[in-house]
């Protein structure tokens, strides 16, 4: 059991942990989620002995192997091939092996005891550490990430940033760790591979602390939640669904909790007011000033902070944004896709899934016109303003400038303090606007490259994986803005529940062409896994119809729905109407019985004025009642 | 998981929560072994030991009075007279460039494979083939000596090697469902008292945890621990 105690820890004012504390079992699967920049990465570095606490002391059992994937990978240089490389874990099992053969070879001359032990002591620490499977199971490892036979004999620094990030896994799944920590290892990975990897880690014995924004991926694979949040761990049991649930409930609690106490606190003040200049009471409301002054108040958990997008209303332009008709691409050598056709309309949201390297990145290139195709057409539409956000956006941010310097570079003429109002929306409050980007966690700076976007007025967004590093929340609010986005949008991206929100349409390929399926992205994925479960990943798949029925059903029940409400609505309206003049007439009754004029009336029409108050009063009431009653009958159906 | 109508026929024949005596689990284990084919009777204990350290890694070889009810063919690499003694013993192959070329080549029709130390740097080469299928000769198994004819007897009387896996389980096999009770009362017992004199000094905690039977085919059967060890 890895045990972390009384932890802090801070950069400067800024408080990262404070006095943490959490204990993780030796099989335990837990997910690790909480906002960007909330020191997910910085926990996994401290349980991995890579960061050290400002206090506090972690515990990790003696002979215990702890391995741990970092989520920016350090790119592998080396000119190795890719299964030496990943062998090279290996490296002390095979040094035991050339021991052996050293002794094998000692033995035809002499076989005394002593040396036939030192063998058989050799021999079996081999066994043990598998080195006997060493190669088998790196390769079914390879195969399982993605890597192709002929990828083998690759030199390592070939492969692009996303296969690094899968070699450096590999590598740490053959060390047979007792404990994993993974920092989000799902960025950058295909269905395929996912799938598998969900299967692997399914069954690995060991404890497994995984960083991932992928809540299915979570949901499947863990069987407890750490939250860190305001400084604080907090381990939830159950998947990420019931966290979710439970998370709901504290905060009620917690919200149950403050009001009650607010309601004491009052209460007290009141008493305190009522009674503080009278005698007899002077020792009462001495205590209670007493105990006012030592109530802490309780004060939830801050409310969730969330992004807020609003894209700048962009021009709009033609329809089609983009048309495909038989077109055909190669590089030298390697043909990409042919014979594919597509079309995307304006305003539509639109999926491009396939594995890696099947050529997505191709066809947005070839749509932003940096490549140009060699068979077939592809249209754009005139008025096409087209921003992109590349995979590896590193690039297009300037390290060395402040939060605050790259956004105003991004949009000169808007003045700082809508700016830094804008900052404030995509969470870089206080001092953050002024941290150059080369400090920022993976998810700020994907933030902040999203907002470069959102100040370029294009009207084509074009998304490469813009959800790698976002946590929840934000990829939740991201997907809703991009809802609203009156453009049309292109996005690239393995995360189901992402897509799901947003996508109605998917571009997919198979065998070296790429189809249309219309539908969203769960529906893809149920058909495609059923097709190739069946064998048959060839046909196109037919989701059209389907959608189509499903739209009409329910259009139906919206209409059943709105009929069955028609009358109480009407009766609401007219319910409101008496209650509005009556209110009125009561206003004037209220009003009479102050102004002098009521001195003047007579006495009976002094009883008039009242009893018709009374009757009025107890009118409002009966309506009032009812209107409530058809209102709640309303919103159950 | 779904079990065919014979298992959870079987199944029913078993109290789960129960530990059987030796010899009336055994009974139950023949009745409930009705495969269409010889079902082997595999002993599976539970050891409270860690095998990541040495000490704890339990492993031996135990000699079974009646045999594990399989034929056992014997390879033996040797050179030169010794390939004669193996004969002689009844070894099923014997020589060297020969099987060695062979092996390579993916030949693994042999349930032991014994080599004598002098011929060992040759047989080193093959590890990965014969490791990975736990054919690799061994010094403390037996199977890396120069008595290369006492260690075909043995092999051939039904001398097994056995080694706990990583969690500390230890599978043997006992015998076939043929045998008869005593036959494998006799074989488990034997097997038991083997594994309990290998009791590391250094262990905290109980050694022998939990005993079952199960045959290729059948439920599982716990054992009362003393009842096998007496």
């Amino acid at each position: 059991m890895i045990q972390l105690a009384d932890i802090s820890l801070n950069f400067g004012p800024q408080i990262l942990f404070d006095h943490i504390a959490l204990s993780i079992d030796p099989s335990k699967h837990l997910g690790l989620v909480g906002q960007n920049g909330s020191g997910k990465s910085t926990l996994l570095k401290l349980i991995a002995g890579m960061q050290e606490a400002s206090a506090g002391s972690v515990v990790v059992p003696r002979n215990w192997n702890v391995a741990y994937l970092p989520q920016e990978i350090t790119y592998n240089r080396s000119q190795k091939p890719l299964l030496n490389e990943v062998l090279s874990v290996f490296d002390h099992v095979f040094g035991i092996e050339k021991q052996m053969r050293v002794i094998e070879h000692q033995l035809s001359e002499r076989s005394d005891a002593e040396l036939l032990q030192e063998y058989d002591h050799l021999q079996e620490r081999f066994h043990r550490l598998n080195g006997y499977q060493a190669e088998a199971k790196t390769k079914e490892i390879l195969s399982g990430l993605g890597f192709r036979e002929k990828d083998l004999s690759r030199a390592v620094s070939e492969f692009s940033g996303g296969w690094q990030m899968r070699i450096a896994l590999a590598k740490l799944l053959l060390d047979e760790p007792d404990c994993l920590l993974l920092d989000e290892p799902t960025n950058h990975m295909d269905l395929e591979t996912l799938v598998w990897l969900e299967n692997l880690l399914s069954r690995f014995r060991g404890a497994l602390i995984i960083v991932s924004h992928d809540r299915y991926f979570l949901d499947k694979l863990v069987q407890g939640i750490i939250e860190v949040e305001n400084a604080k761990v907090t381990l939830y049991p159950g998947n990420y669904t019931d966290y979710e649930v439970r998370k709901e409930e504290r905060l009620e609690h917690e919200f149950a909790v403050m009001r009650n106490q607010e309601r004491k606190i009052a209460h007290m003040q009141q008493f305190i007011e009522r009674f503080r200049y009278k005698a007899s009471k002077a020792r009462q409301v001495q205590s209670r000033i007493k105990q006012l002054s030592r109530i802490t108040v309780h004060e939830p958990e801050i409310m969730k902070r969330h992004i807020r997008f609003r894209f700048t209303r962009a021009e709009r332009s033609g329809d089609p944004v983009a048309a495909a008709t038989n077109l055909a691409f190669s590089y030298p050598g390697t043909p990409v896709f042919s014979n594919t056709n597509f079309e995307i309309r304006r305003g539509e949201k639109v999926a491009l899934v396939g594995p890696n390297g099947v050529g997505k990145s191709t066809l947005m290139k070839l749509i932003t016109g940096e490549l140009t195709a060699d068979e077939g057409t592809l249209k754009s539409a005139y008025n096409l303003k087209i921003a992109y956000f590349a995979q590896q956006h590193l690039e297009q941010l300037d390290l060395s400038k402040s939060v605050l310097e790259e956004i105003w570079g991004a949009a000169p003429e808007l003045p700082r303090n809508e700016i830094r109002g804008l900052l404030g929306r995509f969470l870089f409050s206080g001092e953050d606007v002024d941290k150059p980007v080369l400090v920022l966690s993976g998810g700020e700076k994907s933030r902040l490259v999203l907002m470069k976007l959102l100040l370029s007025k294009a009207n084509f967004l074009i998304l490469d994986e813009p959800t790698n590093h976002l946590d929840m929340q934000s990829k939740e609010i991201l997907a809703e803005a991009l809802d609203e986005f009156e453009g049309s949008v292109l996005i690239v991206s393995h995360d189901r529940f992402f897509l799901d929100m947003l996508v109605t349409k998917v571009i997919y390929f198979k065998d070296g062409v790429a189809r249309e399926y219309l539908g969203n992205y769960s529906e893809y994925e149920e058909k495609f896994l059923a097709l190739v479960a069946a064998g048959d990943a060839e046909k196109p798949l037919e989701g059209l119809n389907e959608r189509k029925a499903q739209k009409r059903r329910e259009a139906e029940e919206r209409q059943a729905r709105y009929r069955a409400l028609k009358g109480v609505r009407e009766e609401l309206e007219k319910l409101e109407k008496i209650i509005a003049k009556l209110d009125a007439r009561k206003n004037e009754l209220d009003a009479l019985f102050i102004s002098p004029d009521f001195k003047n009336l007579s006495i009976r029409e002094m009883h008039e004025r009242s009893r018709e108050h009374e009757k009025i009063s107890s009118q409002l009431k009966q309506h009032e009642n009812k209107w409530l009653e058809l209102q709640d009958k309303i919103e159950n159906t | 998981m779904k079990h065919s109508r014979r298992y959870s026929a079987n199944s029913e024949l078993i109290d789960k929560t129960v530990e059987y005596p030796l010899l009336e689990g055994v009974r139950i284990l023949k009745q409930a072994a009705n495969a269409k084919f010889d079902e082997s009777i595999e002993l599976t204990l539970n050891l409270g030991v860690d095998p990541r350290y040495s000490e704890q890694n339990i492993r031996g070889t135990a000699i079974l009075p009646h045999g594990t009810g399989k034929k056992v063919r014997v390879l033996v690499l040797a050179q030169g007279d010794k390939v004669k003694e193996a004969l002689e013993a009844a070894a099923d192959y014997a020589g060297l460039e020969e099987y060695i070329k062979k092996i390579e080549e993916g030949w693994f029709e042999f349930d032991v494979c014994i080599a004598t130390p002098d011929v060992m740097r040759h047989v080193g080469k093959l590890g990965r083939a014969l490791g990975t299928r736990g054919l690799m000769p061994n010094p403390k198994t037996g199977t890396v000596t120069d008595n290369v004819k006492q260690a075909v007897r043995e092999s051939k009387a039904g001398k097994i090697s056995f080694r706990v896996d990583k969690y500390g389980i230890l599978h043997v096999l006992v015998g076939k469902a043929s045998f008869s009770e005593e036959q494998l009362a006799d074989n488990i017992r034997n097997m038991m008292n083997t594994v309990m004199k290998l009791k590391p000094a250094s262990l905290k905690g109980t050694y022998l945890r939990k005993v079952t039977l199960s045959s290729s085919q059948g439920p599982g059967i716990k054992i009362e621990k003393q009842s096998a060890l007496a």
